[in-house]
């Protein structure tokens, strides 16, 4: 092995690592955090409008005196339950649906597919705005609307993965034992492919924040006054050439947060993915 | 003009991983004559193509390389800086690799590595021809016995078989006109009757560039019907080398031996296992203190055990890692 | 996106003496077809869903309080009182004829498809202002990365890579708004210039909305351009390109750099989706008559029929950036033509 490779393997397991660690500072910002700021996020104070950040208000004030980094924290823990819970639905209905597809064959299959590759060609942000128009405006219909955006990509992973598991001898076994046929998907198989799915979720959940803050930030998704980190950027347009803080900093925690989802993932895949270690030695 | 075309002593080479170097080739002296065909024996593993790769310096970054010397032509190698080198491949010096598939541009016809070659090989000769490169082209494809020349160039590589390719792959060589070609295992891939062919084909390319070859090999019948001397290698050493007759007949090293059992036994339909020497190469991270076959070694003693062999010099350039070696000849 | 199924039922269609096309033209042929099959369906898919919506469209076109005669003759005139798959039916002969009916809310009474003729130019103008900035840019932080791998350089271009991958295009676009527009004048914050106009004015107008749909993607292809590079660094063909004392600027381009081509191409290919995902947004902030802020509008008005075409024409695009990237590739990799 190269010693300039090993720089990047351990540089990349660090910043692995500072993805776990942003990970968890964004969590513990949302519910501890949020929790022990002195200001609500509905509390207007007609004499701080639009205040530049100070020590009284770190991310500044919004056109309402409403202080932005306790909005940011609500907002946020808003937009990651909106995101986990879409993820958490597309992850599991969509292995189900690939695993099962996969493990039956036939046209059943063919057609899911066929169907899950017709939802691929859609640009996800286009698919995820026709999907609230049909569905209607409405926090439960955003994570319905990023869940069905999601779903296909578990459902292609849980797929092509059990293809190669089912094949073998030990899933054979069980089905030679007589287990049926659900029992031995959830048992044997999915199990086997539960880092890719780990990483899937993780990016996931970072690409679920990003749809949510898109449609609210077009107003489409979360609507004011609950705030939603693309929310509170949809207010922070409105006067952006004013007090560009409130849109900036809601911005900066979007960024941060999604950096963290993202360096877990990647860190995650390094880790468990005995091929990409392999290509890391020449 | 002397006769030694390459002079090599005391190279290693090794792999850097994880803060360590992991040892391949471990003092290997060699002295390569004009014109002749050097067999390196040894299985897979005992550092024969490193030790090749390592001639031509292209062994990849995380590869350290050290020698006493190395001399190409009167030309140290050891102070030639990448780009110097790099005007030596390809002009004087040549590799052919053991996976003809895999040696080409898939993205490329073979014409275009031809034509490739050939301006190349002009640039190194500081010539310009005449002749259209087509016509060139399908000379040498001709010279390499490849009747449907024109189709063939242009097709691309995976469009051709292995054995096809070895050919084309000679063909290039040919038509850079180097000095010292290293082959190795050129025919590993190859079915029987292709590889009897391609052995063919080398033995023409031999006499007609009157080069050099560095034959690489782990089977001793190939080597033996192509090589004026074989160096037998075992885990990044010489243990044995001499002409081909003086091996085969009178093997010296006791894995030496074991090979040419092997050979035999193989030559006369027995099963190859059987005959094999038992064992496997010695981890590199945990050497043996003695000789490094003596785990193997069915004549090991005591002495092997604590000390490590040096080359035994005999007749006609003959060589031998082996005490026993040493213990025949004193009493002489 | 695959597809295979198609691939596995279409040349037998051409498999006839009759049709003897050279096997490159049959196989383009082939991708045509299955493209329109697989637009087809989704049309109809669209078309389905949208029959599914909650709300009634003649309600968002005439109002909540319109009076039931006139609900009905609106019903009537759009056909909306037919079965499903007559309705579609007879949307799709009306495609067919260039003709996706007339808007409901947005620009009442205008055909679609005259608004989106004239939307589609400038969504692909920016598009492919936007993705031509992040090939050039990607070619190079790529390039940089693979041959400097381990070294600053590369430290630099991945670090560039993972921070345009975290940050949402739309909050960027702001970033940009903030430095380059607001604070140092040096492009405009709002509005569009149609290049038909003045092609140096439209370039300079839409710097920013194609920078900021570019960054997240330029960071994808620059991945994608070293992991490629590094994975064909690897292969024996160079070592063998070495071996001939070839220049290093000779191997590179022709062997490494042209065979890492193949999967960044196909990255590119994909990646359109996400283009004209971040077209959506960026062309609102920036006020750009797109197809995108148009949708945007449909949405909001609730003009389901402006919608539908939306979701088809963008479903179009990508299938004719598919169709082009597969075609791209099979010239660029002799393996895949058969």
């Amino acid at each position: 092995m190269n010693s300039k490779f090993q720089i990047g393997a351990i540089l990349r397991n660090r910043l692995a690592l500072a993805g776990l660690a942003i990970t968890v500072v964004v969590i513990l910002a949302i519910t501890l955090g949020a929790a022990l700021m002195p200001h609500s996020e509905e509390d207007m104070d007609f004499v701080n409008l639009l205040m530049p950040p100070s020590l009284e208000h770190p991310f500044g004030t919004d056109a309402f005196g409403r202080d932005v980094l306790t909005r940011v924290l609500i907002g946020g823990r808003m937009s990651l339950m909106i995101s986990l819970s879409a993820i958490a639905l597309a992850s599991v209905v969509g292995t189900m649906m690939g695993s099962l597809s996969a493990y039956h064959g036939g046209w059943t299959d063919a057609v899911l597919m066929r169907f899950s590759d017709l939802l691929f060609a859609f640009p996800s942000f286009v698919l995820a705005l026709f999907l609230m128009v049909v569905l209607g405006f409405g926090t439960p219909n955003i994570i319905l609307a990023i869940a069905l955006v999601y779903l296909p990509i578990f459902a292609r992973i849980a797929r092509n993965m059990t293809m190669l598991i089912k094949e073998e001898p030990y899933v054979q076994a069980a089905r030679l034992m007589g287990r049926r046929p659900l029992s031995i998907i959830v048992g044997e198989i999915i199990p086997n492919f539960s880092a890719p799915l780990l990483v899937q979720a993780s990016i996931g959940v970072a690409f679920g924040i990003i749809l949510e803050a898109g449609l609210s930030f077009i107003g489409l998704g979360v609507q004011p006054p609950t705030p939603s980190l693309g929310s509170i950027m949809a207010d922070g347009r409105e006067y952006f050439s004013r007090g560009p803080w409130v849109l900036t900093f809601s911005g900066l925690a979007i960024s941060f947060a999604l950096l963290g989802l993202n360096l877990l993932g990647d860190g995650i895949r390094d880790l468990t993915d005995p091929r990409l270690r392999e290509r890391a030695a020449p | 003009m002397s006769d030694v075309l390459v002079d090599i002593r005391q190279l290693t080479a090794g792999f850097r991983s994880q803060g360590r170097t992991l040892g391949i080739v471990r003092g290997v002296d060699l002295t390569i004559e004009r014109g002749e065909v050097l067999g390196i024996i040894g299985e897979s593993g005992s550092g024969k193509t490193v030790t090749g790769l390592a001639l031509l310096r292209l062994l990849p970054e995380n590869a350290e390389v050290q020698a006493e010397r190395m001399v190409f032509d009167g030309q140290d190698l050891l102070t030639l800086d990448d780009d110097g080198f790099g005007a030596l491949r390809g002009a004087r010096l040549a590799m052919i690799f053991q996976d003809p598939v895999a040696s080409f541009n898939p993205a490329k016809r073979i014409g275009w590595h031809l034509h490739t070659i050939f301006t190349r090989a002009d640039e190194a000769k500081a010539r310009s021809v005449a002749t259209p490169w087509r016509e060139r082209a399908r000379a040498i494809l001709h010279d390499v016995g490849i009747t449907r020349a024109e189709e063939t160039i242009d097709l691309f590589p995976h469009q051709l078989s292995g054995g096809m390719l070895q050919r084309v792959l000679i063909a290039l060589i040919l038509a850079l006109e180097p000095d010292l070609i290293v082959a190795d295992e050129p025919t590993t891939n190859l079915d029987k009757l292709v590889e009897r062919q391609v052995l063919r084909l080398f033995r023409d390319l031999q006499r007609r560039l009157s080069a050099a070859i560095v034959f690489i090999t782990h089977d001793m019948a190939t080597a033996a019907s192509l090589c004026d001397r074989i160096a037998v290698m075992y885990a990044g050493q010489i243990v044995e080398i001499g002409r081909t007759r003086d091996v085969f007949e009178a093997p010296s090293h006791p894995y030496t031996q074991g090979l040419v059992r092997t050979s035999l036994a193989l030559a006369r339909g027995e099963g190859g296992r059987l005959a094999e020497i038992a064992g496997e190469l010695p981890n590199p991270s945990q050497l043996p203190p003695g000789c490094l076959f003596e785990p193997r070694c069915d004549k090991a003693f005591g002495r092997c055990r604590v000390e490590r062999p040096e080359p035994f010099p005999g007749r006609h350039g003959r060589a031998v890692r082996c005490f026993l070696a040493e213990m025949e000849q004193e009493p002489s | 996106m695959s597809l295979s199924a198609v691939d596995r039922f279409l040349p037998a269609v051409f498999s006839g003496r009759r049709w003897a096309l050279p096997p490159t033209l049959r196989y383009v042929f082939g991708r045509i077809l299955g493209a329109l099959l697989v637009l087809l369906i989704g049309a109809f898919i669209v078309f389905l869903t949208m029959k599914a919506a909650p709300g009634d469209p003649s309600l968002s076109a005439l109002g909540e309080q319109a009076p039931p005669e006139a609900i009905a003759a609106f019903r009537l005139q759009h056909g909306l009182d037919q079965p499903v798959i007559t309705q579609f039916a007879s949307w799709l002969g009306q495609i067919a004829h260039g003709d996706f009916g007339n808007s409901l809310v947005v620009a009442s009474g205008r055909p679609i498809s005259n608004l989106i003729l004239s939307r589609l130019p400038t969504t692909a103008f920016v598009g492919l202002y936007a993705l031509t900035i992040a090939v050039l840019s990607s070619l190079v932080l790529g390039t940089v990365a693979a041959v400097w791998r381990g070294k600053m350089a590369d430290m630099v271009a991945t670090s560039i890579a993972v921070l345009g991958i975290s940050m949402p295009d739309f909050f960027l676009a702001y970033m940009l708004i903030l430095g380059l527009a607001l604070g140092l004048g040096l492009f405009p914050s709002y509005g569009f210039v149609a290049p038909g106009d003045s092609l140096l004015g439209a370039l300079h107008a839409s710097f920013l909305p194609a920078l900021a749909i570019a960054a997240p993607m330029a960071a994808v292809f620059a991945r994608t351009l070293r992991a490629a590079l590094l994975e064909v660094i690897r292969q024996p063909y160079v070592t063998t390109a070495r071996s001939f004392g070839l220049s290093r600027a000779f191997t590179f381009l022709h062997f490494i750099f042209r065979n890492a081509l193949i999967p960044y191409v196909t990255i590119v290919g994909l990646q359109v989706r996400y283009v004209l995902g971040g077209v959506v947004v960026i062309e609102r902030i920036f006020g750009i008559p797109g197809i995108g802020s148009l949708m945007v509008d449909a949405a909001f008005g609730r003009d389901y029929p402006l919608v539908q075409a939306c979701m088809v024409t963008f479903l179009a695009i990508v299938l004719l950036v598919n169709l082009l990237v597969d075609i791209a590739c099979t010239g660029l990799d002799p393996r895949r033509s058969r």
